[in-house]
């Protein structure tokens, strides 16, 4: 297995391959795995959780994968539900942060910090819409990973960003 | 700078925590495997145990009418039923290779578990009480058919109350508990399912 411009290819010599390919995966996409589940639940260990579950599913599934979709949007969608899952866990604890962004501009948190806390704010698909923009994913992959139309995500984004701008101002004011 | 652009450094500047070590994360994964399925063999063990001591009374008291006998093999099918319908989700829950369907699928099958969940709960919680008291009635037939009338309706009278409490009071505390828990993320993911949809 190797992985060149986000296409695998297999080899026969499978088991010390997928253990390089999955070295390069890891090493590739363990900050914005991490950085699309803070974006998600906005703490660092919970974050750290997911995003190791995430890999753990994906050192699990990668012999299964198929290459119907680019690697990248391969862990995105199962970091993605993943997140999700948290559902089930407990709702409580993103609201937490939530509330606490929505008392108006933080004092003594710096810029990034204030980014993470809005997006907190989001709903759960809009968090992943956005964490996933500001990785740089594309909107026709957004649109695959979490079943929607491109035309639908190009308008929540716009959106999304416009409250973020608002937020910004408001703060910087 | 734009506020894209802005937002993007922002975002990618955001300290990550350290990739924790790959032989760390494949032993995690492994662990996981084994902490699900250690909690499936006690359960197990925890049933055959039941069974047995059941087995046991019944043998050392050798009870000869048969409502005796219906009575323990209702009381031992609740304890199964109750512990094989917990033993099938667990095995759901963890199905191999759900994390990779597109999102929509994937809240979808777990909307489907947690209202298979809810409807088996509370099925299964109703049968189990009606199993257990049924069993538990007619396992004290042979033990309260030497013994007066008053005293007979003494005893059934108590276990008629007590079974009227778990069941309007337990029951009913243990459905609303779960309820309140099941419920709560049911109602998330129908509203996260409604907003993916366009």
């Amino acid at each position: 297995m190797t992985i060149q411009n986000g296409i695998l290819t297999k080899s026969p010599n499978s088991s010390i391959s997928q253990q390089q390919a999955f070295d390069e995966l890891y090493a590739d996409y363990w900050d914005k795995v991490f950085r699309l589940c803070m974006g998600y639940v906005n703490d660092d260990d919970w974050a750290k959780d997911i995003a190791q579950d995430t890999f753990i599913t994906v050192w699990q599934q990668l012999p299964n994968f198929r290459n119907e979709a680019a690697i990248g949007t391969w862990i995105f969608r199962i970091a993605c539900n993943n997140c999700l899952r948290q559902l089930e866990r407990s709702s409580k604890f993103v609201r937490k942060e939530v509330d606490k962004a929505d008392e108006g501009p933080v004092v003594n948190e710096d810029e990034v910090n204030f980014l993470y806390q809005c997006i907190a704010t989001l709903n759960e698909t809009d968090r992943l819409i956005i964490s996933m923009e500001l990785e740089d994913v594309k909107q026709a992959e957004i649109a695959g990973i979490l079943g929607m139309s491109e035309s639908n995500v190009r308008v929540r984004v716009h959106r999304i960003k416009e409250k973020l701008t608002e937020k910004f101002k408001a703060y910087e004011r | 700078m734009n506020a894209d652009d802005k937002f993007q450094q922002l975002w990618r500047s955001r300290k990550t925590a350290p990739a924790p070590d790959i032989k760390a994360l494949l032993e995690k994964a492994a662990k996981v495997k084994g902490a699900v399925k250690r909690k499936l063999i006690l359960s197990y063990v925890l049933l055959i145990a039941t069974i047995f001591w059941a087995c046991y009374i019944v043998a050392m008291s050798r009870p000869k009418m048969i409502t005796t006998w219906i009575g323990v093999a209702l009381a031992i099918m609740a304890i199964l039923l109750y512990l094989a319908s917990s033993a099938g989700l667990i095995k759901q829950l963890f199905a191999k290779g759900q994390e990779e369907v597109p999102v929509q699928e994937y809240l979808q099958n777990m909307l489907q578990i947690r209202e298979k969940q809810r409807y088996l709960q509370r099925g299964i919680l109703n049968a189990y009480f009606i199993l257990l008291f049924s069993g538990l009635a007619l396992y004290m037939i042979e033990y309260t058919s030497h013994l007066s009338i008053t005293t007979t309706l003494m005893i059934y009278g108590a276990v008629t109350v007590w079974g009227l409490i778990n069941w309007f009071y337990f029951r009913k505390k243990a459905i609303a508990k779960q309820e309140q828990s099941l419920g709560a993320v049911i109602s998330k993911l129908e509203a996260v399912i409604a907003d993916t949809k366009d």
